[in-house]
């Protein structure tokens, strides 16, 4: 489960290298924070089960 | 304060008012109100009274100058202007060079007669509500300088409301034009997705994007949309209308000021059929996901160069957003056209949908949190509540105040099927009349 503080410096470190961003010591803690929340605003659309004949339209 | 649009059209159409004296006393207004508001980033005077000098010699020549002749405008920063840098708001494009030729859509409203007078302050590219930006200032609400204009059109809204200008372009991502509008007493359109031609402005979320523009009443931004689109006026009474009034979470949470502004509004409606909006929570996430997937990979470059130019206010937001795994935005996409043909279907039932615009009044510049309702919430993501989860569907939109209601301005939505513009506008021409009447 996504969410808990090691997951999200996981997250950070693995997707940062992904894109080649070099994100600085000072700049970690709130991206951290930012990705939290993006995963709170992002969950009611994760949670969402697209009724499949429209999603596959 | 400026004439409205439509009588300074009129009357430099018809020779009984000089474009040049409507553009001396546009910069004489900007020059005096500017200071204390900040919605200006750039004066483009000189240009200005070059081309009130060709309007006055079209008129005097006896040729059309266009439907909006001499009618000022400014255009958020993030429209080329031809000679100009185009900032959007940010540290991270000052060293560019400036723009060789006019956006699009400067370009459409100058052939119909339009004259640009400057760039307005924005949110760092287009990314927030609060226009309160640390390179070049915090936009102030013209009703009361302790609080924000809103974002990230700010400047549009405040110029308008302020009497800076008659017009004002900008753009509508996730509620940049509805917000603003909301905020400021002022009224706010953005047309269907793709109506107006984006050619020459900086993108925040290309799939979500709006060009759009604020007047200071539905006649004036729908004399705009007449000039840009060539359609014509339709009329429409209120009781041949349907209204479409949501309910759940488009009348939920939001403050008392709020609930009387679409209360007030509704009651003018006496044909009114309930609707609810499918899984907004959800349309409103992927909006989300999908501006901050699309943004952030606008910027990549830029944040892995220079991530310090950016504001500390939106610098973790692209930080962020360029780490969100590429499921959830393909999610976002497969959900946003889902979302449209369950919006289109509501439209079989109802011609417009009638909701709040913002859940609040503006916030004072500092204010992280506000109630509702007994409960404590974030003021930033709190605001776009009532304008985010739509926007991914690209519907025309008018939003217009509600008089009368609270100490400061409210509005409400119009929204419509896609490309109703003149329908929308038809509706909303009425219920700003219906609405003043009231009042009065």
């Amino acid at each position: 489960m996504i969410g808990d503080r090691q997951q999200l410096e996981r997250w950070l470190e693995g997707a940062a290298a992904a894109v080649n961003l070099d994100i600085a010591a000072p700049h970690r803690e709130p991206v951290v924070a930012q990705l939290e929340l993006n995963l709170a605003l992002i969950r009611p659309l994760l949670d969402f089960d697209i009724p499949a004949t429209d999603a596959s339209e | 304060m400026l004439h409205d649009v439509s009588s300074i059209a009129e009357q430099v159409r018809g020779g009984d008012l000089a474009a040049a004296d409507v553009i001396e006393r546009a910069l004489s207004v900007i020059s005096t109100q500017n200071g204390a508001i900040n919605a200006f980033t750039t004066v483009t005077a000189e240009r200005a009274r070059r081309r009130a000098r060709e309007i006055d010699a079209l008129v005097a020549a006896g040729k059309d100058p266009g439907p909006l002749a001499g009618v000022p405008f400014a255009a958020k920063d993030l429209f080329d202007i031809a000679g100009v840098v185009t900032i959007a708001g940010s540290r991270v494009l000052a060293a560019n060079a400036a723009a060789d030729r006019d956006a699009a859509a400067i370009r459409a409203l100058e052939r119909a007669g339009a004259v640009l007078v400057g760039a307005l302050n924005m949110e760092e590219f287009a990314y927030g509500f609060l226009t309160d930006n640390a390179h070049y200032g915090r936009t102030c609400n013209p009703h009361d300088l302790t609080r924000t204009a809103g974002g990230s059109s700010g400047g549009s809204g405040a110029a308008v409301a302020a009497g800076m200008v008659p017009l004002a372009l900008g753009t509508d991502t996730n509620g940049s034009i509805r917000i603003p509008a909301s905020f400021c007493g002022v009224v706010g359109m953005k047309p269907t997705f793709g109506r107006v031609d984006r050619a020459g402005m900086v993108p925040l979320a290309p799939s979500q994007d709006h060009v759009g523009w604020i007047g200071s009443s539905v006649s004036d931004v729908a004399l705009a949309w007449r000039a840009l689109s060539g359609e014509a006026d339709i009329g429409k009474q209120l009781s041949e209308v349907v209204v479409g009034e949501a309910t759940g979470y488009f009348a939920e949470r939001m403050t008392p000021a709020a609930r009387a502004a679409l209360s007030a509004a509704c009651a003018q409606f006496p044909r009114r059929r309930a609707v609810e909006i499918p899984a907004p929570d959800a349309a409103r996430a992927a909006a989300y996901a999908i501006t901050s997937s699309e943004a952030s990979a606008l910027r990549l470059d830029d944040l892995r160069r220079s991530p310090d130019l950016f504001d500390p206010a939106t610098r973790y937001r692209f930080l962020a957003g360029a780490l969100l795994p590429a499921a959830w935005y393909i999610k976002a996409k497969q959900f946003q056209r889902w979302f449209r043909g369950q919006l289109e279907r509501l439209f079989e039932d109802v011609d417009v949908l009638l909701l709040p615009a913002s859940p609040m009044l503006a916030p004072r510049f500092g204010e992280e949190t506000i109630e509702i309702d007994g409960h404590t919430y974030p003021v930033r993501p709190t605001i776009g509540r009532f304008t985010q989860p739509i926007s991914s569907a690209g519907l025309p939109i008018v939003c217009l105040p509600v008089p009368g209601v609270a100490a400061l301005p409210i509005g409400v939505q119009l929204v419509g099927r896609p490309n109703s513009e003149s329908l929308v506008l038809a509706v909303a021409r009425q219920l700003e009349r219906a609405l003043a009447g009231a009042q009065a």
